[in-house]
């Protein structure tokens, strides 16, 4: 009876042990720079426009003579292309790279393969996902932009709530929330700055007759050219794009994360993993930092004014389901588009 | 008869066959050819439409996209205002492309030459990027002719508002122009002006001719540009992008990018339930087109009598037409050209004042002309053009052959096959290929092949509208002259027809070529990773806020296009050889 009892005793400890094992994230993995040379290419898609990528890739292949094969577009065009490779066996990808919300859709569907590039464990924990599949790179925090040229001293507005004042009416750009994903997830996330009040700030600002563009790449434009005097849109675009615009420093900024990922079928898994694990060290962020891209490795910031500060005060918009992001569109077709 | 002998008769078929009656044979092979390149995405996409989860992924039966699609009264409403849209633009293209095409083909006016090299530049622009810079020169706030007309009448107000269905139909109508002018051009270099000269003698006026005469010859012309026009109005995405959404305008396609394109996941399945609808307009518009063409025998102009078309002296009156026709290229080419060319050459885009000399630069095009990926993408994009436009005409030349010259059943299924494709949004018939190819298991998909195969299925129609508006104006006797002497099918096709429909050969890979060369939508679903085409380098230098690369990569293009179209010009000998008849 006692040899019974000890066995399921030792049982129950091996397996708790197993549990506790197998349970941590996965540890970083090292990369075999050897097979990834063999190899000869990585080829990834990603959202990122190519001429900033390059800043990563030709280095990459400069130190490594692994060629990189860049397939770029929007995030949602990215994940439907290799979502389609995926499920017809042709995934022609090695790496993804997207926003958390596709990057999400496409984990769910068995993309990707379990990898935590080295450089990564580097990065401040709250960003880590614990299941090793997706691992975040660059964020994208969101403020009001203003054409310098137009808007000074104190007319400078401080808060989104500033906004509603009767002298932006008509002259303020924002992307149209119904038809584009991120500003309908950003104007549900205000919940985490004003609380309960969110809605009633979207309805007055549909109230204010914005000029509504497809994205939020297109609000900068609008504001440079004077159409707009104000807009809601990504910081970094003040260092991407010329003109005379500046950002508002806020108390808190909402910010989309985008993730990279290693294809669970990669006919490339060495390649793929060493552009990973280059893209996320000190030498890849620093890069993409150049470009205005706000990133994750300690110490390292964009050129831009106060980055360190924005990056301190950045949260994370969490990622609706799909049905939530369904009702939410339809509501704000409503308050934007109601006669 | 023994089983070998009954199997070499088997295998000799084909060539017998051919031998026989080899018209049939090709008859038999187009169709073969269209039905696959339209069936093919168009069933996938079909397939897709009654199924509750993306191709790949295990799901079931449903007609719930149809309900959720066709039970909502917006659905609708939303259809009316694109009618008014594509229909309201479809006219003006029309009217401003046959007035066009009438100065520079058939009068004496001043310049006309010019005016026809120059009428088709606008063709190669993204319409996206004529729909911004019209935005630049008409929005009410700092729109450019806006504030020139404020400072010269005094004004408190803009005059002027882009952001309405005036300027929408404003806008689209004149992104489209270029095609109607195309389409209309051909068929008056076709026609037969000994008609015009009856008539002349009879005793009518030069405004009578043209009315009574001129314009019931081309009207094949005119139907074919304003049916694709229409069409091609209905399912745009980019105008009603750029000047509905600041105006707060919906329209069906908005309606269509919102809960399907542009949703989160995107839902194909459900867009390909409402691109059926899209597709019924265009059956409806093709079936009214063949309706109002059927008698084509009342068009036949060019015979075996002699084949001389001449110009129209039109007196002092050439002044005014060369007035109109350059109004009308101020208002297609000159103004979004200067507009390209303006923040081509500034840092970035502003009201021209005193900042201005300090914002000069070449740096854009130091950009373009350094950077090996826009190279890349101009040799993409010619190979396309220019192998694409060709065999994309050739098969619009035998197809409209058979459709409006013989009596082979199911020639109306045949036009009817290659509209389907087309009238589906670009990025749709994208997604219906990518599904096919990546199932297909031919070393097609990653290629540039697919973006040929892309180009042609939804491409096809232009082609094809050029050619049958030249066609049908050839009549019945050559071919039976050339058949009589003892020519063949394919003789009498390659050295009788083909050098008869050259005007519309040459116009409709004029129309293929420049598309090709920027084509957007089907592009950036289908192009690999290495094989970027100029249309999705463009539009992504549009979306990232590179304006200047942007515009000065369209100016290179530009005269790129201008290049290939004096090109085509030359080799296909139009404009020359009818003058002076």
């Amino acid at each position: 009876m006692d040899t019974v009892k000890n066995r399921n005793l030792t049982c129950l400890l091996l397996a708790l042990l197993g549990l506790v094992f197998f349970s941590r994230p996965l540890q970083a993995q090292p990369v075999n720079v050897e097979a990834a040379k063999k190899e000869g290419k990585v080829v990834v898609y990603g959202a990122v426009p190519p001429q900033s990528m390059d800043v990563i890739n030709k280095p990459f292949e400069k130190k490594f003579g692994v060629r990189v094969e860049y397939w770029r577009a929007s995030s949602t065009k990215v994940m439907d292309r290799a979502l389609t490779e995926f499920r017809a066996g042709r995934p022609g990808f090695d790496v993804v790279e997207g926003n958390r919300g596709v990057q999400l859709i496409m984990k769910k569907d068995g993309l990707f393969t379990k990898y935590v590039p080295p450089s990564s464990e580097k990065f401040p924990d709250q960003f880590k996902e614990k299941d090793s599949l997706i691992t975040p790179w660059r964020f994208l925090p969101i403020s009001i932009l203003y054409n310098t040229d137009l808007v000074k001293g104190a007319d400078i507005p401080k808060r989104f709530e500033d906004l509603l004042a009767p002298k932006w009416k008509k002259n303020i750009s924002i992307p149209d929330p119904s038809r584009h994903t991120t500003t309908a997830q950003f104007l549900q996330e205000l919940e985490k700055i004003m609380g309960s009040k969110w809605m009633e700030f979207v309805k007055a600002l549909a109230k204010q007759g914005p000029h509504m563009v497809e994205s939020l790449a297109s609000v900068p434009n609008v504001i440079i050219r004077g159409e707009a005097h104000v807009g809601i849109t990504y910081v970094k675009y003040v260092k991407q794009y010329k003109g005379p615009t500046d950002y508002v420093m806020l108390d808190k900024f909402l910010a989309d994360p985008n993730y990279m990922s290693l294809s669970a079928k990669a006919a490339n898994p060495n390649a793929g993993r060493l552009y990973m694990e280059y893209v996320m060290s000190s030498d890849g962020q620093k890069a993409i930092a150049g470009e205005g891209e706000f990133v994750l490795y300690p110490g390292v910031n964009p050129d831009i004014r106060d980055a360190e500060k924005v990056a301190a005060r950045t949260i994370f918009m969490e990622s609706p389901t799909e049905e939530e992001f369904k009702k939410l569109r339809e509501d704000f077709r409503k308050i934007f588009f109601g006669k | 008869m023994n089983h070998t002998a009954v199997l070499a008769r088997i295998r000799d078929w084909p060539v017998r066959a051919f031998r026989r009656d080899p018209q049939k044979l090709v008859v038999l092979s187009i169709a073969a050819l269209i039905a696959y390149l339209s069936l093919s995405p168009t069933l996938m996409l079909f397939y897709g439409s009654f199924l509750s989860k993306p191709l790949g992924v295990p799901g079931e039966f449903t007609l719930s996209y149809y309900l959720a699609a066709y039970s909502d009264p917006l659905t609708y409403q939303l259809l009316i205002n694109s009618f008014v849209f594509a229909g309201g633009s479809a006219l003006l293209s029309t009217v401003l492309g046959t007035v066009l095409g009438w100065i520079a083909v058939r009068t004496n006016a001043p310049f006309r030459r010019f005016f026809e090299l120059t009428a088709v530049i606008p063709n190669i622009f993204p319409p996206l990027m004529l729909a911004v810079s019209w935005a630049i020169l008409l929005n009410p706030r700092v729109g450019l002719i806006n504030l020139f007309l404020k400072n010269l009448f005094g004004l408190e107000q803009a005059p002027l508002n882009i952001y309405s269905m005036t300027g929408m139909i404003f806008v689209e109508g004149l992104i489209t122009t270029p095609l109607a002018f195309l389409i209309i051009s051909a068929g008056l270099y076709s026609m037969d002006p000994s008609l015009e000269e009856s008539a002349r003698v009879a005793g009518s006026g030069n405004l009578g001719v043209a009315w009574r005469v001129t314009f019931p010859v081309v009207r094949p012309a005119l139907l074919a540009a304003a049916t694709l026009n229409f069409v091609r109005a209905i399912e745009s995405f980019d105008t009603p992008a750029i000047i509905a959404l600041p105006a707060r305008i919906e329209v069906f396609t908005t309606k269509l990018y919102r809960e399907t394109i542009g949703a989160y996941p995107p839902n194909y399945n459900l867009a390909a339930t409402y691109a059926v609808l899209l597709l019924v307009i265009a059956m409806f518009f093709v079936y009214l087109y063949r309706r109002l063409t059927v008698r084509s025998e009342r068009y036949v102009t060019v015979t075996g009598r002699g084949y001389r078309p001449n110009i129209i002296d039109l007196g002092p009156w050439r002044y005014v037409a060369s007035g109109v026709a350059a109004l009308i290229l101020f208002l297609i080419v000159v103004l979004p050209f200067a507009v390209l060319l303006y923040t081509s050459l500034v840092q970035y885009v502003h009201v021209p004042g005193e900042k201005t000399p300090g914002l000069l630069t070449l740096e854009h095009y130091h950009f373009n002309l350094t950077d090996s990926r826009t190279y890349r993408a101009l040799q993409t994009s010619v190979f396309l053009a220019v192998v694409g436009a060709t065999l994309c005409m050739l098969l619009a030349a035998v197809t409209s052959y058979i459709t409006a010259k013989t009596k082979t059943a199911g020639r109306g299924i045949i036009e009817g096959l290659t509209f389907i494709p087309w009238a589906f949004p670009g990025a749709a018939l994208a997604i219906g290929l990518l599904w096919t190819y990546v199932y297909i298991p031919l070393p097609i998909y990653g290629t540039i092949w697919i973006l040929m195969i892309g180009y042609i299925t939804r491409f096809l129609p232009y082609g094809l509208r050029s050619m049958t508006s030249t066609i049908v104006q050839i009549h019945d006797e050559l071919e039976d002259a050339s058949k009589t002497c003892g020519a063949g099918f394919l003789a009498t096709f390659r050295r009788v027809l083909l050098p008869l429909m050259r005007p519309g050969f040459i116009a409709g890979w004029i129309i293929l070529a420049t598309i090709y060369l920027r084509e957007f939508s089907t592009s950036v679903f289908l192009y690999s990773p290495g094989a970027e085409p100029l249309g999705p380098l463009l539009y992504n230098f549009y979306a990232d806020g590179y304006f200047g690369p942007m515009s000065s990569l369209a100016v290179i293009v530009s005269l790129i296009s201008v290049l290939l179209i004096m090109a085509a010009r030359r080799i296909g000998k139009v404009g020359g050889q009818f003058e002076g008849g």
